[in-house]
């Protein structure tokens, strides 16, 4: 090390390679992501239009990013295996006991005769596999399904329905991936929450409806007006128990009401625009149930348990 | 080996004939303006920071909370500003100070340009300012470590360059010979601060990258700022503090070279979690790049002991001394707390290999946790970045501060006592700030994988650890004050036995002309 000019070059080379490994490299393959177009319905994700996207800025501006997370994780995969058409022969029940021993003849009659039904529930995918070949063996052109179910913690809380992917965030602007949880995942918080008035009252104050709430209370969102101004027909309407758990200061005196400013509004509409529960190659995950989704027609089969 | 040594065998050689060397005197005292200067901003920002991650700390466990009617007291805006005024008004700012005093030191010249740094160093807390008021009233960028406003940020790095150009000019000026450790390192500190910055403002800024791409940009900055740039400014400091303050050279510039040369290949390629929303190879050339860090933190800890060596006596009296060790620790320290989860990943893949030939004993293996998970979107996080940006880093400039100040003025601190408690105050405030940070977040991160266990609970359980993290903050800004005051103590004294004179001297000789 006695020459500085090599070592500058060294660590000239050094800068290059660190940019060239995580920030080229990946650029040249997340750049390029386009949003994906299943066969039928709306290509994901969509852009953000309109309050929501003002509502990104609020949510930006305020930090809340600092202790909310927008990334869903899962540990894994398990599949529930459906049978939906059969022909319901003795070969049939062989390959159903075959596909679990514990079954009996009988429980597998009833089964073949009210397809289609769930035969195997949570078992990973050698063991789905396995059983299609079984069930294949049984009849040829019988008709199944392998339906996805993420595993981890994050989706049993109900944050998600499935892991966050790299596509959920493609035209975000800044990604508000959050390095804390403070609080909880808001990845898929419009999926989960979809209602308006709730989100507005939680913002006034999260004690009020969720008692062990450590979040802070955001009453500058809010301003309190006289029930005959022209503000207030957009008033929130706290019910009597909601009311009750407001601290003095922040409970509207008679004749007043409490109205959300415009960027409590704005806020809302973002939060409900962050819904991540499209299934999309790289994070399947088990269709919705079908009134979420009337576009879907080949949606599972109602879910019959018959077997563990 | 080393040109540290003074008046050593080695010095006669190198000694360019015709030219004197310039006494140490000499060399402090050209630093004197700049980095005095710099060094109060410093202290003036971590002053400032730490109070207001007080107030941020306190209103997150505080009940019902009497400032939220205004929406710049929220926490929201209150962390960013925190980590913000910490990092460009603390750590940077502190950093290039230390720079210039270092590679005057270290080159045996005297500091060139340093009324530029001093300009430079002005403007640079101007932007600071205007950036942390830009993030309280909520014109963040919303990237982490990186949000404030765009038009501060040109103005960040116009003033960086003003501080960086004399430093290299000094670094040009050096005597020549083999470079010392502390030489290389802050040249590529020095280099690498702007062309981050400059990458990372521009792709997430100016032509916005797509996506999750924006959060691989901010990672990759937060790392090479932490690793690179903090990690080789304290580190070049603690090469320099404890060859000179022990006495001996260090024991290998061997060891240093390689250290360098890994950590600056390996570590600009962490900083990616594992389990990101990203392709997997990612993160996983991430926590490949970090189990590699595993070398040059044993090479430096090595080094830094073997220096020492049987000469533990005075690593006792010596206080620069004793912070300047204790900071190399704390470096180990925050590195393990990067490498720690891909390397017992590492293990457990290993050892679930070598299980295959020993029947039945598959299970041994799996119970090892998964650390990189576990801590994952936990407190461990910040607690980590807080023991390398408040303790490796932090103690490294309180111990260049505590010997260079004195010298630059010429005299003792005005309030010894003070100097003497402000480190042991400040790694009081970092054992009570990372550990329960760090305990805290395993814990949390081990209950929130657990879906038995509501988030409400687990919002309980945390709180009380961000309880005990406010102690830690409270003595980190004790200490914080304890320097402002020490460095601004020092300049009155210094005033008070030297420029008065001058000024009143200055005011007599007139009336005495005139008589």
């Amino acid at each position: 090390m006695k020459h500085a000019p090599y070592v500058f070059v060294g660590v000239l080379a050094c800068m290059a390679s660190t940019f060239w490994f995580s920030i080229f490299l990946p650029h040249m393959q997340l750049g390029v992501q386009q949003p994906h177009q299943p066969k039928m319905g709306a290509a994901y994700p969509g852009k953000r239009a309109g309050e929501a996207a003002q509502g990104a800025d609020v949510y930006r501006a305020n930090g809340c990013v600092y202790c909310h997370s927008q990334q869903v994780n899962q540990t894994g995969v398990q599949f529930d295996v459906v049978l939906k058409k059969a022909f319901p022969g003795p070969a049939m029940v062989q390959a159903l006991k075959y596909a679990n021993p514990t079954l009996e003849d009988k429980a597998a009659e009833v089964i073949l005769k009210n397809l289609p039904m769930m035969i195997a529930s949570g078992v990973d995918m050698a063991a789905a596999e396995l059983i299609e070949l079984q069930l294949k063996r049984g009849d040829e052109n019988m008709e199944m399904a392998k339906i996805i179910k993420p595993l981890g913690a994050d989706i049993e809380r109900g944050w998600g329905m499935r892991r966050s992917v790299a596509l959920d965030y493609l035209y975000e602007h800044p990604v508000q991936l959050g390095s804390v949880r403070l609080g909880p995942d808001l990845a898929n918080v419009g999926g989960r929450l979809p209602l308006a008035e709730w989100h507005l009252k939680h913002l006034y104050y999260p004690a009020a409806l969720v008692s062990a709430s450590t979040m802070p209370d955001y009453p500058f969102l809010f301003e309190t007006v006289s029930a005959d101004s022209n503000k207030a027909d957009k008033a929130i309407n706290f019910t009597a128990g909601e009311l009750e758990a407001l601290p003095e200061s922040r409970r509207p005196a008679a004749g007043e009401v409490v109205v959300p400013r415009k960027d409590a509004e704005t806020l809302v509409a973002y939060l409900l625009s962050l819904n991540s529960s499209a299934s999309v190659p790289s994070a399947p995950m088990p269709p919705l149930p079908k009134k979420a989704k009337p576009a879907e027609t080949n949606a599972a089969p109602a879910v019959a348990i018959l077997l563990k | 080996m080393s040109s540290i040594e003074k008046k050593g065998a080695s010095a006669s050689a190198e000694e360019p004939e015709g030219t004197s060397l310039p006494s140490i005197e000499e060399i402090d005292s050209s630093c004197r303006t700049p980095v005095w200067m710099m060094f109060t901003s410093a202290a003036k920002w971590l002053v400032f920071a730490l109070a207001v991650s007080l107030l941020a700390t306190v209103n997150l466990h505080a009940e019902g909370g009497i400032l939220s009617h205004c929406p710049i007291f929220t926490y929201g805006r209150l962390y960013p500003a925190f980590m913000n005024s910490l990092i460009y008004g603390f750590g940077v700012q502190a950093g290039l100070a230390a720079c210039l005093w270092l590679l005057a030191r270290v080159g045996k010249t005297k500091l060139i340009g340093g009324g530029v740094a001093t300009v430079g160093a002005i403007f640079w807390n101007i932007a600071v300012s205007f950036g942390v008021l830009g993030i309280l009233g909520g014109w963040t960028t919303g990237f982490e470590l990186l949000e404030m406003p765009f038009m501060v940020s040109l103005a960040l790095l116009a003033s960086y360059v003003a501080i960086a150009v004399p430093a290299l000019f000094t670094f040009k000026n050096r005597q020549p010979g083999e470079m010392y450790p502390t030489q290389y390192f802050i040249l590529a500190a020095l280099f690498w601060f702007p062309w981050i910055y400059t990458s990372s403002v521009s792709l997430l800024n100016c032509v916005p990258v797509h996506g999750v791409m924006q959060a691989v940009v901010a990672w990759w900055y937060g790392a090479n700022l932490f690793l690179i740039f903090f990690g080789f400014i304290g580190l070049g400091a603690i090469f320099y503090l404890i060859p000179q303050r022990s006495g001996r050279g260090l024991y290998s510039s061997n060891y240093a070279v390689t250290a360098f040369w890994l950590l600056l290949i390996f570590a600009p390629l962490t900083g990616i979690p594992q389990g990101a929303p990203v392709p997997a190879w990612i993160p996983a050339l991430s926590s490949g790049a970090s189990i590699v860090l595993f070398v040059p933190i044993i090479l430096i800890i090595m080094n830094l002991h073997l220096t020492c060596k049987g000469n533990l006596g005075q690593l006792r009296m010596d206080r620069t001394l004793k912070a300047a060790y204790v900071s190399g620790h704390l470096f180990v320290l925050s590195v393990g707390c990067v490498i720690v989860g891909p390397l017992l990943e590492t293990i457990n893949h290993v050892a679930t290999f070598f299980t295959i030939f020993i029947p039945g004993n598959q299970e041994m293996v799996q119970p090892m946790m998964d650390v990189a998970d576990t801590t994952r979107l936990s407190l461990f996080q910040s607690g980590a970045d807080m023991l390398l940006l408040f303790g490796f880093f932090g103690v490294a400039m309180f111990s260049v501060i505590n010997l260079a100040v004195p010298k630059m003025f010429k005299q003792e601190w005005p309030v010894l006592k003070i100097s003497k408690h402000q480190i042991t105050v400040a790694i009081v405030g970092v054992v009570l700030f990372c550990a329960p940070m760090i305990v805290g977040g395993f814990l949390q991160g081990y209950r929130l994988h657990d879906p038995s266990i509501s988030f409400a609970e687990i919002s309980a359980f945390t709180t009380k650890f961000i309880r005990i993290r406010t102690m830690g903050e409270l003595f980190m800004l004790i200490s914080a004050g304890m320097l402002f005051l020490n460095l601004i103590s020092m300049f009155w004294k210094s005033c008070g036995s030297q420029c008065l004179p001058i000024a009143k001297g200055l005011l007599e000789q007139p009336t005495e002309e005139a008589k």
